[in-house]
């Protein structure tokens, strides 16, 4: 049973639902032409407008009162900002023993992009968030810093960026926000969070442009970051030193990729973890999209409880984009799911079908199965639909 | 409606199709850097890519940076799909989402050739583009015409195999003139 401040905050969630469904139905009936865009070096920094009120203005008006008039200068061509946003809300039910049906504002988000110069960049970006009850879990809710970084631009193959910055490890954890994924659900190790989505310390990344190699156009990106990881909603004890590589070579459209990171855990006793993930992507034909990732955990065996084994998680999927706005993606996942206790073996399969009716709104339908192997769970269903708008 | 109708209706629209396609034409888009800038006079199409998307700034240790053209006109469209392989929806998807993730930001835009050409010539490394048709009335000191670097040479918007191109509304004709 919910105590009174949670049925409060639940409240307080559902009158924010419709709030957020007005603000999706004004993007979404929003002119396809955009009007005349400012003919100065301000103007540009978004692709395309439309009558929605936009952050972007804001950042317009900053940039002319620095840059004056249209006349290209020094100042002019090197200056750049941009402000923007999101926000989505969610409808999801279960079957699932103690869970419960929610429609809820899932996430707002607020993030500032200052091109000081073409080598100097800042970014902002903070965030409500709420995160759903699991199965026997607590529903949570919290304003968080999610980055603030300083970035220098020495040249591609350089980069230096110091502050806090999400983890470099794999492809979900960098790309985890909900509006920019396929499923509304995150995978196996993202859900349980094998890894801390933000690190406080030190990057060091950057591309290198290989030229042809098997006859397909080839990428290397490498990225070497150390400090410490970031709390999230777990916070408890402060974890140790952190240090992580990642190193991906794309070829043409398609990827591969390994990350390797380290930690305390300081809520596991100050266990040492060590991290691995392998993942690829390959385009196929017929507009179809293959990912993958495997993501191992091992764990200092001297402090860690008996009935916690090492976990290994992976997830494949296949996304068919069937039309230019719609795609229906279907995700198995199999791994060692210890997030309410002892180790249980968790197999889902789950089906999602997107729509994005114009570029900044997402729209998601999803249903998903929930197998246990053993333990105190019973197998469920999950159905939810998502809707996301970018401002 | 019996079938003749509609063998006599499909014909019509088919026509009209005809004479849709008759009003436009497949225009070279022209390259431009500012002649003061020391980097090579071809670029490659993978380079051009990389570099309107924001994931290359450095061409040869040279610094280089993109100006597109308004968003919506006809030769962006055709610069966006022939040389990025995109339509201006999936681009527009890819800039929303570099936003969020503090990677990289669009172009600047500019509304005409002429203020492109400004833009160019005030900063070395800047590189643009025009349709042919438009460098006719346009005064052309400080800056230069790049050619695409291909395996077999380097194509100029000349050459029949020239791929970067787009879509071009025929010009109005003259008043008065014979139907």
């Amino acid at each position: 049973m919910r105590d009174g401040s949670e049925r409060s905050r639940s409240a307080h969630g559902r009158h924010l639902a419709p709030a957020f469904v007005a603000v999706l139905a004004l993007a979404l009936t929003a002119g396809a032409e955009p009007p005349e865009l400012d003919r100065d070096p301000c103007a540009p920094v978004r692709a395309r407008p439309s009558r929605v009120p936009d952050l972007q203005q804001l950042a317009e008006a900053v940039c002319r009162s620095l840059c004056g008039d249209a006349e290209p200068d020094d100042f002019s061509q090197r200056w750049r900002l941009a402000i923007g946003g999101w926000a989505d809300a969610s409808y999801r039910d279960t079957n699932a023993r103690g869970g419960d049906e929610s429609i809820e504002l899932d996430h707002a988000n607020l993030h500032v992009d200052a091109r000081l110069d073409e080598r100097w960049q800042l970014f902002f970006e903070g965030e409500y968030e709420h995160e759903p009850a699991l199965i026997g879990g607590t529903d949570e809710r919290e304003w968080e810093l999610e980055q603030l970084y300083g970035e220098y631009r020495h040249r591609d193959f350089l980069r230096v960026r110091a502050g806090r910055f999400s983890t470099p490890f794999g492809y979900w954890t960098p790309v985890h926000w909900a509006i920019l994924v396929d499923t509304i659900e995150p995978p196996l190790h993202e859900s349980g969070r094998i890894i801390p989505e933000q690190q406080n310390g030190l990057r060091v990344f950057g591309n290198v442009f290989a030229g042809r190699w098997l006859g397909l156009q080839s990428e290397l990106e490498y990225s070497l970051h150390g400090g410490y990881a970031a709390d999230g909603f777990a916070a408890g004890e402060p974890d140790g030193l952190s240090l992580g590589s990642d190193l991906r070579l794309r070829l043409d459209q398609h990827l591969l990729g390994l990350s390797l990171y380290t930690q305390e855990n300081g809520d596991e006793n100050d266990r040492r973890e060590y991290d691995l993930v392998v993942y690829g992507e390959i385009q196929l034909p017929f507009d179809l999209l293959f990912r993958s990732e495997y993501v191992r955990q091992q764990r200092d065996s001297s402090t860690r409880p008996v009935f916690v084994r090492n976990p290994d998680m992976v997830y494949a999927k296949l996304r068919w984009d069937f039309r230019e706005d719609t795609y229906l993606n279907y995700r198995f996942e199999f791994g060692e799911d210890d997030e309410l206790g002892a180790t249980v073996e968790h197999v889902i399969h789950r089906v999602t079908l997107g729509y994005q009716p114009i570029s900044r709104v997402r729209l998601k339908a999803e249903y998903a199965r929930h197998l246990y192997d053993r333990g105190p769970l019973d197998d469920y269903d999950y159905w939810g639909l998502s809707a996301g708008v970018f401002f | 409606m019996g079938g003749r109708q509609l063998i006599g209706v499909a014909l019509l629209a088919l026509a009209a199709l005809e004479a849709r396609a008759d009003t436009e034409r497949w225009e070279p888009i022209v390259l431009i850097v500012a002649a003061a800038w020391s980097g090579a006079d071809a670029i490659d199409l993978p380079s051009l890519r990389r570099i309107y998307l924001d994931r290359q700034t450095n061409v040869g240790g040279e610094r280089v940076r993109a100006l597109h053209r308004t968003s919506g006109s006809p030769i962006r469209a055709g610069f966006s799909r022939s040389a990025l392989g995109h339509s201006e929806a999936h681009l527009e998807r890819y800039w929303i989402e570099q936003a969020l993730l503090g990677g990289g930001l669009p172009p600047r835009e500019v509304a005409s050739a002429d203020s492109l050409l400004r833009h160019v010539r005030a900063q070395p490394g800047t590189i643009g583009y025009l349709a042919r048709s438009e460098l006719a009335g346009l005064d052309l000191a400080g800056v230069r015409v790049l050619g695409l670097q291909t395996e077999d040479g380097v194509l100029r918007a000349g050459d029949p195999e020239y791929p970067l191109r787009f879509r071009a509304p025929a010009p109005p004709e003259p008043r008065g003139a014979a139907p």
